[in-house]
C-alpha cells in the first residue's frame, strides 16, 4: 500500500533581510492513511514549516510533497485554497474560530463554503458536537467557550468535512495539562473511530508519549531515530 | 446553495459590524451627517436661488418677455411694436401662459419745484399688470392705478417707496415728469401720486414710477405702440419650453420672429421699421441672475467633492483598521479554504452595509430637516442681525424656504453608497492578499 503523504527531500529557505534561514534541510518522510503521528522538536526546528508545506499553505524551495497522487507542492493561489477546502482539516494553536459565528456555525463553516445545504450541514455537525460533549453549547459564540471547548469545536470543524488528513499545529499549547490531555484523547478516539489521518506538532512530552509514531525534527532535519512504523 | 452562502455572508458581515458597534456607529454616523448635510445644503441653495429667481421674475420681469429684437439688443424708446388684441389672445392661448401685460418703458426726470429724480417710468395696463406681477399687492400707501385712466381727472402715478421718500411726496402730491420723446420733442406732464409700492426689488422701490399705458404712450409719443410684453407662466422650470412655444405661436400668427437679438446700428431711426420680435425667458433677460444660480450649482459640486473625499478617507481608515485587527482571523479563514475572492467580497460587503446604513440614515435626517425648513422656513436673522437682507437687488425676509427635490435626496444617497463601497476596495484587497501561514504565525 502506497503512503497517503509523501514528503520528498524537502527544503525550505526563508530570506530574512540579508541572510537565508534554512528552516528545512532535506526532509523525506511518508505518512500512511489512518496514522496518528506527532511532530516533535525544539522551538525553531521546522515543525510549523513542515506542516505548512504538507497543508498546502506554503511551497518548498526544493523537493516535492504529494498527497495521494496530487503534487500539492506545486499548487498556488486559488488552486491551493480549493485543495485545502476539499481535502485538509486544520486546527491551529489559537484564533481558530470565527468570532461572529456560533460553535455550530463555525463547525459548519467548511461545509458551508463547499455549498452543502443547511440541513445536511446540521445533520453532519450535531452528532460530532455531541460526540465532543458540546451539544448544549452549539449556539454559543467562541468568546462564551473555554479554550479547550474552542479547540474541540475546531476539531469538529476539521472532521466534519471528512478530509484526507487533519493537520494540527500545537493544538494543545494554550491549554492546561488536563485539558490538553482530554483533547488528545478525543483526537485519538476520533482517529480510531473515523480512520482520519492526524498529524500534529507538539512540545509536550506527555503528549508525545501517547502517540504511536513520533517524527522528530532538529534544525530542519529528521533527528534519528525516527521511530516510524512502530 | 450559492444564494444561501450569500445570505449567510451578509449576516456575517452585519455581525462583524456590530462586533465593534462603536466604531461602526461612528463611521456610519459620519456618513449619515455628510449625506444629511448635502441634502440640507442643496435644499437651502435651491430655496435661495428659487427665492431670487422668483423675486426677480415675479416682481419685475415676468418669466418670459417679448420685445422687438433690436430693443432686446439696446433698449431705445423708438424700438417699439404694435400689439393687437389678437396677438394678446394668441399669447394667452399658449399652454402654461397665465397672463400677459404690455409695457412701455421711458426714462425721464420726475419731481417738483424742490426735488427731482431720474426715474424709470413704466406704462402699464392697470388691470393686466397685476396678473403678471404682484405689484398691486405691494401697495403700502394709497392705491394701485385705477382700472381705467380718467379722461378728465389728473394723470395717476404709483411710486416706489424709496423714490417717494427721496422726492418727499405723499399720496395726493403732484409731480411733473419731463422726458425726451421718441420724436425728439420734450414732453412733460403733471401726475398725482395715487399710491406707493414696496416690492423688495430695488430697481422698482428706488427708481420706478408706474403710470397708465395710455399716458406713457402719449408722453413718449409712441402712437399706441409697446416696448415689452411681460408674460407670467405657471412654472419656473419649463420657461424655455414655453418661450419656444410662444415663438412658434407668434410666428404662425404672422409676426416676424427673431431667434436672437439683432446687431443694429444705434443711430438708425427705425420707429416704423419692420424688425422681428424676440421671445426671451428669464435666464436670458437676467443673465447675471442665471449665472448666480449656475454658480450655486457649481459651488455645490465643490462642496460635494470635499464631503465625499472626507467620507472616503474616514471609511478607508475605519475599514482598514478593522480588517487589520482581524488579520489572524482572516488568516485562519484563508487557511481552512475560504478563497481570497470570497474574503474580498466579505470585507467589501461590510463596507457596503456600513455605507448603506449611513447613507439611508443621512437621507432620512437630511430629508426631515430640509422638509422642516421647507415648511416653516429657515431663520436667517442670525446672519443678518434681524430684519430683511437683500442680494443682487432682491430683498429676502429673514426666512428662507428650502426647496427639496427627489434628486436632492437621491443623488447624495446613491453616490455616497457607491463611493463608500468603493472606499472598501482597498481594505478588502489588503485582506485578500494576506499570506495565511505568515499571518497565523504572527508575522504580518
Ligand atoms: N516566514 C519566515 N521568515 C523567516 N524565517 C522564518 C519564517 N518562518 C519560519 N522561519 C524560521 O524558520 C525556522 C523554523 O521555524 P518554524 O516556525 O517552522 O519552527 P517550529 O519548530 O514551528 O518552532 P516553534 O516550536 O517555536 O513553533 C525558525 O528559525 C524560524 O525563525
Ligand atoms: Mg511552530
Amino acid at each position: 500500500m502506497s503512503a497517503l503523504i509523501r514528503v520528498q527531500d524537502v527544503h525550505r529557505t526563508y530570506r530574512q533581510g540579508e541572510i537565508d534561514v534554512h528552516a528545512l534541510r532535506g526532509v523525506t518522510v511518508d505518512l500512511d492513511k489512518g496514522e496518528f503521528t506527532a511532530l516533535a522538536g525544539p522551538s525553531g526546528s521546522g515543525k510549523t514549516t513542515l506542516l505548512n508545506l504538507i497543508g498546502c499553505l506554503d511551497r518548498p524551495t526544493q523537493g516535492r510533497v504529494l498527497i495521494e497522487e496530487d503534487v500539492i507542492s506545486e499548487m498556488t493561489g486559488t488552486d491551493a485554497a480549493n485543495y485545502r477546502l476539499q481535502h485538509i482539516g486544520f486546527v491551529f494553536q489559537a484564533y481558530n474560530l470565527i468570532p461572529v459565528l456560533t460553535a455550530r456555525e463555525n463547525a459548519e463553516f467548511i461545509l458551508q463554503l463547499r455549498g452543502v445545504p443547511p440541513e445536511v450541514r446540521k445533520a453532519t455537525v450535531m452528532p460530532l458536537l455531541e460526540r465532543v460533549g458540546l451539544l448544549d453549547m452549539s449556539e454559543r459564540r467562541p468568546h462564551e467557550l473555554s479554550g479547550g471547548q474552542q479547540q474541540r469545536v475546531a476539531v469538529v470543524r476539521a472532521l466534519a468535512a471528512k478530509p484526507r488528513l487533519v493537520l494540527a499545529d500545537e493544538p494543545t499549547a494554550n491549554l492546561d495539562g488536563e485539558t490538553s490531555e482530554a483533547l488528545l484523547d478525543l483526537m485519538l478516539e476520533l482517529n480510531k473511530e473515523l480512520g482520519v489521518t492526524f498529524l500534529f506538532s507538539t512540545h509536550d512530552s506527555q503528549v508525545i508519549e501517547r502517540c504511536r509514531r513520533v517524527i522528530r525534527l532538529r534544525s530542519g532535519q529528521l533527528a534519528q531515530p525516527d521511530e516510524g512504523d512502530a | 446553495m450559492a444564494g444561501n452562502l450569500r445570505t449567510s455572508f451578509l449576516a456575517m458581515a452585519a455581525r462583524n459590524l456590530l462586533r465593534n458597534g462603536w466604531r461602526s456607529g461612528l463611521t456610519a454616523g459620519g456618513i449619515a451627517v455628510s449625506v444629511a448635510m448635502m441634502v440640507w445644503t442643496v435644499a437651502m441653495m435651491a430655496g435661495f436661488s428659487g427665492t431670487m429667481v422668483r423675486g426677480a421674475t415675479s416682481v419685475e420681469l415676468g418669466q418670459v418677455q417679448v420685445h422687438r429684437a433690436d430693443y432686446a439688443e439696446k433698449a431705445r424708446p423708438e424700438r417699439s411694436f404694435e400689439v393687437s388684441a389678437a396677438m394678446l389672445k394668441t399669447i394667452e392661448g399658449v399652454p402654461e401662459v397665465q397672463a400677459v401685460s404690455p409695457r412701455v418703458h421711458l426714462w425721464g426726470l420726475l419731481g417738483n419745484e424742490r426735488r427731482s429724480q431720474v426715474t424709470r417710468l413704466v406704462g402699464v395696463d392697470a388691470v393686466r399688470e397685476p396678473k403678471v406681477t404682484p405689484v398691486a399687492g405691494a401697495v403700502t400707501l394709497g392705491a394701485w392705478l385705477s382700472a381705467k385712466p380718467s379722461k378728465t381727472g389728473p394723470h395717476e402715478v404709483v411710486l416706489g417707496k424709496d423714490l417717494a421718500r427721496k422726492l418727499n411726496v405723499k399720496v395726493g402730491s403732484e409731480v411733473v415728469a419731463f422726458l425726451q420723446a421718441t420724436d425728439g420733442s420734450l414732453g412733460n406732464d403733471l401726475f398725482v401720486v395715487r399710491g406707493v409700492v414696496e416690492t423688495g426689488n430695488q430697481l422698482i422701490d428706488r427708481s420706478t414710477a408706474f403710470i397708465h399705458l395710455e399716458d406713457a404712450r402719449y408722453l413718449g409719443v409712441l402712437d399706441g405702440r409697446t416696448h415689452e410684453l411681460a408674460i407670467k407662466t405657471a412654472r419656473l422650470d419649463n420657461v424655455n419650453l414655453v418661450a419656444a412655444q410662444l415663438t412658434q405661436a407668434l410666428r404662425s400668427d404672422q409676426h416676424k420672429m427673431a431667434s436672437a437679438p439683432l446687431k443694429v446700428d444705434p443711430d438708425e431711426q427705425d420707429l416704423n421699421a419692420a424688425v422681428p420680435l424676440l421671445v426671451q425667458p428669464w435666464s436670458e433677460l437676467a443673465p447675471d441672475l442665471f449665472k448666480m444660480v449656475e454658480l450655486n450649482d457649481k459651488s455645490t459640486s465643490l462642496l460635494y467633492f470635499v464631503i465625499y473625499l472626507i467620507a472616503i478617507l474616514s471609511i478607508v481608515n475605519t475599514q482598514r483598521m478593522s480588517a487589520w485587527e482581524r488579520r489572524r482571523e482572516f488568516g485562519v479563514m484563508l487557511a481552512i479554504g475560504l478563497s481570497p475572492a470570497r474574503l474580498f467580497r466579505l470585507v467589501l460587503t461590510e463596507t457596503f452595509l456600513l455605507a448603506l446604513a449611513g447613507a439611508l440614515l443621512g437621507a432620512a435626517m437630511g430629508t426631515a430637516l430640509a422638509s422642516w425648513h421647507a415648511a416653516v422656513g429657515f431663520d436667517m436673522s442670525m446672519f443678518t442681525d434681524g430684519g430683511s437682507f437683500s442680494y443682487m437687488g432682491i430683498a429676502f425676509n429673514e426666512r428662507i424656504f428650502f426647496k427639496l427635490r427627489a434628486t436632492t435626496i437621491l443623488e447624495p444617497t446613491l453616490v455616497m453608497l457607491v463611493v463608500g463601497t468603493l472606499a472598501g476596495i482597498w481594505p478588502a484587497w489588503k485582506a485578500m492578499r494576506l499570506e495565511p501561514a505568515a499571518t497565523i504565525a504572527g508575522r504580518s
